[in-house]
């Protein structure tokens, strides 16, 4: 898998590069919590972080505004962002699929039908994040399976089966809804689905961070070996990997991930596509290198998306809208600058 | 080839439903679509917003002609109050759509909907289907002189446009003139969504001498916004439409700043045959409640309630109980 040609002449440090990543990402950190509706000058903003804010009802507002609305909310969006580009990286080389992503091998789906179903049963918070879990779990593992069973070699047949499994599971997730107590559980299941980081809070933030980090962790430990399953199967395995053990505790981290995001910002698409290929192409297939420049852009990515979504107008646009918008044509662009090469 | 056979077998329903050749007249609806009605209109279904067309219904007594039941996620308890009927009668619309044969089957002499493809679908079918049309405030009067000309109640029709009149006329002069600087801001939202969810609440909000902070003269029915807008907004009044967002609201530590929140303002918007917030027949009523909240010191609590008695009784034919009024202006449980 070839992504980026270097010009002849041309060294691009890529040190330098990485520090310029996590630099920018700095950078947008502090501008997000500039930005918003509510009025903040960058001086009120300053002090408040600092702790010595006015002590009249500004101050608390300021304060308010600053650690219980904007931070969690960015702190939500780096991490959905980051958890989704990490996790669509992941499938991509396990599954040696350039096309692999948590929407596309219906992950997203089945964690959306797992979650749906906690819901109709009435399960606690904890319930629900396992059930979206084991839905995603059972969505790859059903397309991965069938994927298999067809015996071909073509990168599409797993993209298809994806499609599939997600086209089943939505399918599913109208059946739970149309079996759902409509004045009850209905409206909180059609909302939950939907997904919003407007009320995002300090336990969304920890809902989603704790199996993004914990898994990103994980797989960053891993990743050489993970590197080796991107040779093939008995390549990897006459290398000393155990494949199928590596392979499992890839795939885990990669749903575990991608359900926890779900939870708390509903079906995002096209990041965990998108993101690990702009990475690939920009900083190369070195594994160390590649996972930060993933978790980076993604959580740029979502980051300066959502800093649009809340404060372009007074009404709020939604996240997966927005990604949609901006993925689907660059991602098409991306297939049309490489010619497609690696597509068939 | 199934959808067609649908549509014969369904105007074959509706030709026997027609028996007798009785007297027909044709009225335009409010798309300007003729549709021929029997002279006499003893069974209506209502479809789409059942409890909005309902109330519609009540205003002119009938009540008793109303042929379907109320879709539960729809269903008040006021509905029932008005109309006991209501709960034999057979449901034929759900979260997934009209059960148009179930339709078919109540033969109704008149169907009312306030959307323009159902009604298409039913006019194709060959029923009786008026589409009603709602979308500026003063829509309503329109629409209830129209009810007026095909139920044959012009009277009753003309009554409540009087009354819509003399009762916005009335809280206009109570209020006298307001300063735009001293109208208290007020948002009225669906928490849970953080969403306001209806156009119609920008108009009663000024009516009753208050200023909407979503009111941007938006064309859309529906507004979403962030948290953060809503602290930016800090409105002095907050609306919500049932009692468990109060708690919601009034427990969510992002939100104590907000002037509404500090000072205790945040009220549940009354529910009677539908919600008043939202596009009702009672809206005279909530443009009074609205009042009441926002200006107590101009609008006594218990000259609400006399006109809500006054207004079920005149209206509805219904004479309710303190208690029920008391109920009504406590709104709806919540989920």
């Amino acid at each position: 898998m070839r992504y980026w040609r270097v010009p002849p002449g041309v060294d691009i440090d890529a040190r330098a590069l990485m520090v310029g990543l996590v630099v920018v990402l700095g950078a947008m950190i502090v501008v997000s919590l500039a930005i918003g509706r509510y009025p903040l000058s960058l001086m009120t903003i300053a002090e408040t972080l600092l702790g010595r804010h006015d002590p009249s009802q500004a101050g608390a507002t300021a304060e308010t505004i600053i650690f219980m609305v904007r931070l969690p909310r960015i702190a939500t969006a780096i991490m959905v962002g980051a958890g989704l580009s990490i996790a669509g990286s992941a499938y991509q080389t396990v599954f040696r699929n350039p096309m692999a992503s948590p929407s596309l091998l219906g992950v997203s789906a089945g964690a959306g039908f797992g979650a749906s179903l906690a819901l109709l049963f009435h399960l606690p918070t904890l319930g629900v994040e396992a059930a979206a879990f084991a839905g995603g779990l059972a969505a790859v593992g059903a397309a991965y399976l069938a994927a298999r069973s067809v015996r071909s070699n073509s990168l599409i047949t797993l993209i298809l089966c994806g499609m599939v499994m997600s086209a089943l599971f939505q399918a599913l997730i109208s059946l739970v809804k149309y079996v759902a107590d409509p004045v009850d559980t209905l409206a909180t299941i059609t909302f939950w689905l939907m997904g919003s980081l407007a009320k995002a809070n300090a336990m969304d933030a920890a809902t989603v961070a704790a199996p993004v980090l914990l898994g990103g962790a994980l797989l960053f430990a891993l990743r050489w070996r993970i590197g080796l399953l991107a040779l093939g199967e008995q390549e990897a395995a006459s290398l000393g990997a155990d494949v199928t053990r590596l392979r499992t505790i890839v795939i885990l981290c990669a749903t575990a991930m991608t359900a926890a995001t779900v939870c708390v910002a509903g079906i995002v698409g096209w990041v965990g596509l998108l993101i690990p290929h702009i990475a690939r192409m920009a900083f190369g297939m070195e594994p160390g290198r590649a996972f930060v420049a993933t978790a980076a852009l993604g959580a740029l990515f979502v980051l300066g998306v959502d800093d649009v979504a809340r404060s372009a107008s007074a009404i709020e646009i939604p996240l997966g809208v927005m990604t949609a918008v901006i993925g689907a044509p660059f991602f098409l662009f991306l297939v049309m600058r490489t010619k497609g090469e690696q597509w068939s | 080839m199934s959808m067609h056979l649908t549509r014969i077998v369904c105007l074959a329903m509706a030709l026997l439903a027609s028996g007798a050749p009785g007297e027909c007249r044709t009225i335009l609806d409010m798309d300007g679509r003729s549709v021929t009605l029997p002279d006499k209109i003893s069974r209506i279904v209502t479809i789409g917003p059942v409890p909005v067309l309902n109330g519609f219904l009540f205003a002119f007594g009938r009540q008793q002609a109303i042929a379907n039941g109320l879709p539960r996620e729809l269903a008040r308890k006021y509905q029932f109050v008005f109309a006991p009927e209501l709960s034999t009668r057979p449901v034929v619309q759900s979260s997934a759509g009209l059960a148009v044969e179930d339709l078919v089957a109540l033969r109704p002499d008149l169907v009312l909907s306030m959307d323009r493809s159902a009604t298409d679908k039913l006019s194709a079918l060959g029923l009786p289907a008026v589409l009603l049309k709602w979308r500026e405030p003063d829509d309503v009067k329109t629409l209830m002189g129209l009810l007026g000309d095909i139920l044959d109640e012009r009277k009753i029709a003309e009554d409540y446009i009087r009354y819509f009149d003399a009762t916005l006329a009335r809280i206009g002069a109570t209020l006298g003139p307001v300063d735009d600087a001293k109208r208290p801001r007020v948002l009225y939202v669906n928490y849970r969504r953080l969403t306001q969810p209806h156009k119609i609440a920008e108009w009663w909000i000024a009516r009753a001498g208050g200023r909407s902070v979503t009111d941007d003269q938006r064309t859309e029915e529906s507004v979403t916004f962030s948290l953060e807008q809503m602290i930016a907004w800090n409105p002095d009044v907050l609306i919500v439409p049932d009692r468990a967002e109060v708690e919601l609201v009034k427990a969510e530590p992002r939100l104590r700043d907000v002037s509404a929140v500090r000072s205790g303002r945040v009220h549940v918007a009354p529910g009677g045959a539908h919600l008043w917030a939202n596009r009702t027949i009672e809206q005279p009523l909530t443009v009074l409640w609205a009042a009441s909240i926002l200006y107590p010191e101009k609008f006594a609590h218990a000259a609400l309630e006399s006109e809500m008695r006054s207004f079920y009784d005149r209206f509805f034919h219904v004479s309710l109980s303190k208690e029920q009024i008391d109920e009504i202006l406590a709104g709806s449980a919540g989920r």
